[in-house]
């Protein structure tokens, strides 16, 4: 057991080096994940301005005996990643690629600090075992942030069978993930 | 343990609707509905799920997993920046027993916040440098010791601004000077002062009395300037805070060189400020009007 504090609590705490190092650590994870969840570089620029704000505002009610320091992050980003999604949508025909899109590829790719999680190496197990189709359209939908009506569209289904396979999807990935039922009241309460 | 109930039937699949963002207005009013009838849910633990479900498809998709772009990691950097000063005001608010030493900090603060997050040193001559470099010293010696009183060196600073407008004023060839048009937004039908903006200095600055203070904690004020040579969005002049009374004058920190303003404008946002606003603009001056 280390007794080394992670970065929230030292945010928690006042360590205002704490709150940039935050950036250092989990910034190309929170990018990545905005990039890949709303295929637009302005609006996953402002996604994670968001997003740090709300981490460091939420650094406080991180418990790491409750859920890792990534699935509080992540789980925060999702959150105002589905937010911003929202706002993409009321305003329809918004920039979707910019200049920056280009020389994207060119920078070197990072670990993001999940390697660690046990959890998500289940997910991809049981990710692994589902039926092709329904795989496609979890990370359609999860993953890359694509409405169940752009995913019927896609995938030639009809609307009713997608919300269902998604949402029955992470029903099934829920039930098999051992996340503290305490871990999502006190780690993420919003 | 928590009252955690396991979820059955509609109420499962509502959720799960919540977590994937596939519910639609009238599922996410009908989720509320048997909230309130819940002790407690599986919500959040649905919601992390599919976060964990994000990562793993994130692990597996190589190509995606991009380092932050330096443009946007200074931009969380002067985010941290304004997020941490806001702490500290709160901080000291907090243990503050006299009125007298509560304000004098708040001024502190102020000219603190302002003057950092505006002063830019690749965006000014020798005057701004010795202006960020005192800002630097000042900061270090509130931070290490607070018996020092460094509002000597921060008055200093509001000065040697006011005296870089003058100058601008009366020496930039192709000086725009605009006023602020009387807005019409609850609350800042008060606000009055103008701005002053060379292209040939990239230099400006705003003045302005009547705005309403702001809780740096909750939001900030954003510059913009519509700059005619561009037709997308406009322009960030930077972020800035009102916490007192009287004229403000706050120089103009553009990300992006301005050569044809044809209009600034105010508008409030997070913390920090944000790449393209979608709040109301609460102070504009057009140019040429």
């Amino acid at each position: 057991m280390t007794s080394q504090k992670s970065i929230l609590e030292r945010i928690a705490q006042g360590d205002q080096r704490a709150v940039q190092e935050c950036i250092d650590t989990y910034g190309g994870l929170v990018w990545s994940l905005a990039r890949r969840f709303l295929r637009n570089g302005a609006d996953a620029e402002d996604a994670v301005q968001d997003i740090f704000i709300d981490l460091w505002n939420s650094a406080a009610r991180f418990d790491p005996a409750l859920a890792s320091e990534t699935t509080f992050v992540s789980t925060i980003s999702r959150r105002r990643l589905i937010d911003r999604l929202r706002q993409q949508t009321r305003r329809p025909g918004m920039d979707s690629l910019d200049d920056e899109e280009a020389g994207e590829m060119r920078l070197p790719t990072v670990d993001a600090p999940m390697e660690a999680e046990t959890d998500v190496a289940l997910v991809e197990r049981i990710l692994a075992d589902m039926a092709p189709e329904n795989r496609q359209i979890l990370s359609l939908s999860l993953y890359e942030g694509y409405s169940h009506s752009e995913i019927a569209e896609q995938m030639s289904l009809p609307l009713g069978t997608v919300k269902t396979r998604i949402r029955r999807g992470l029903i099934s990935i829920r039930e098999r993930l051992n996340i503290s039922p305490d871990s999502a009241e006190e780690a993420v309460n919003r | 343990m928590s009252g955690f109930l396991p979820m059955q039937g509609r109420l499962a699949e509502l959720v799960a609707g919540e977590a994937t963002g596939t519910n639609d207005v009238s599922e996410n009013a009908e989720l509320d509905c048997l909230l309130s009838e819940s002790v407690a849910v599986d919500r959040e633990q649905m919601m992390a799920a599919a976060s964990v479900v994000q990562l793993a498809l994130l692990r597996q998709d190589r190509a995606a997993r991009v380092a932050l772009p330096e443009s946007v990691r200074a931009k969380l950097v002067r985010q941290a920046d304004a997020w941490n000063a806001g702490r500290q005001v709160s901080g000291a608010a907090s243990v503050a027993d006299l009125a007298g030493a509560r304000q004098r900090r708040a001024e502190k603060s102020r000219v603190l916040t302002q003057a950092r997050g505006k002063i830019r040193p690749s965006g000014s001559a020798a005057l701004g440098w010795y202006l960020a470099a005192a800002l630097a010293v000042a900061f270090v010696v509130y931070r290490q010791d607070s018996s020092v009183d460094p509002a000597p060196d921060m008055a200093s600073v509001a000065v040697a601004i006011e005296a870089r407008r003058e100058a601008l004023v009366s020496q930039a060839p192709d000086l725009v000077r605009v006023p602020w048009s009387a807005s019409a937004e609850p609350g800042y039908e008060q606000a009055r002062g103008d701005v002053v903006w060379s292209s040939s200095r990239q230099e400006g600055y705003l003045r302005l009395s009547g705005l309403p203070i702001n809780d740096v904690r909750r939001g900030q004020y954003q510059l913009w300037v519509v700059d005619a040579e561009r037709d997308v969005h406009p322009v960030d002049g930077g972020v800035f805070d009102v916490t007192r009374d009287g004229e403000l004058i706050i120089p103009i920190d553009t990300t992006l060189p301005v050569n044809r303003p044809a209009a600034f404008a105010v508008t409030f946002e997070q913390p920090g400020g944000v790449v393209v606003s979608d709040g109301p603009m609460l102070l504009v001056a057009p140019v040429g009007s």
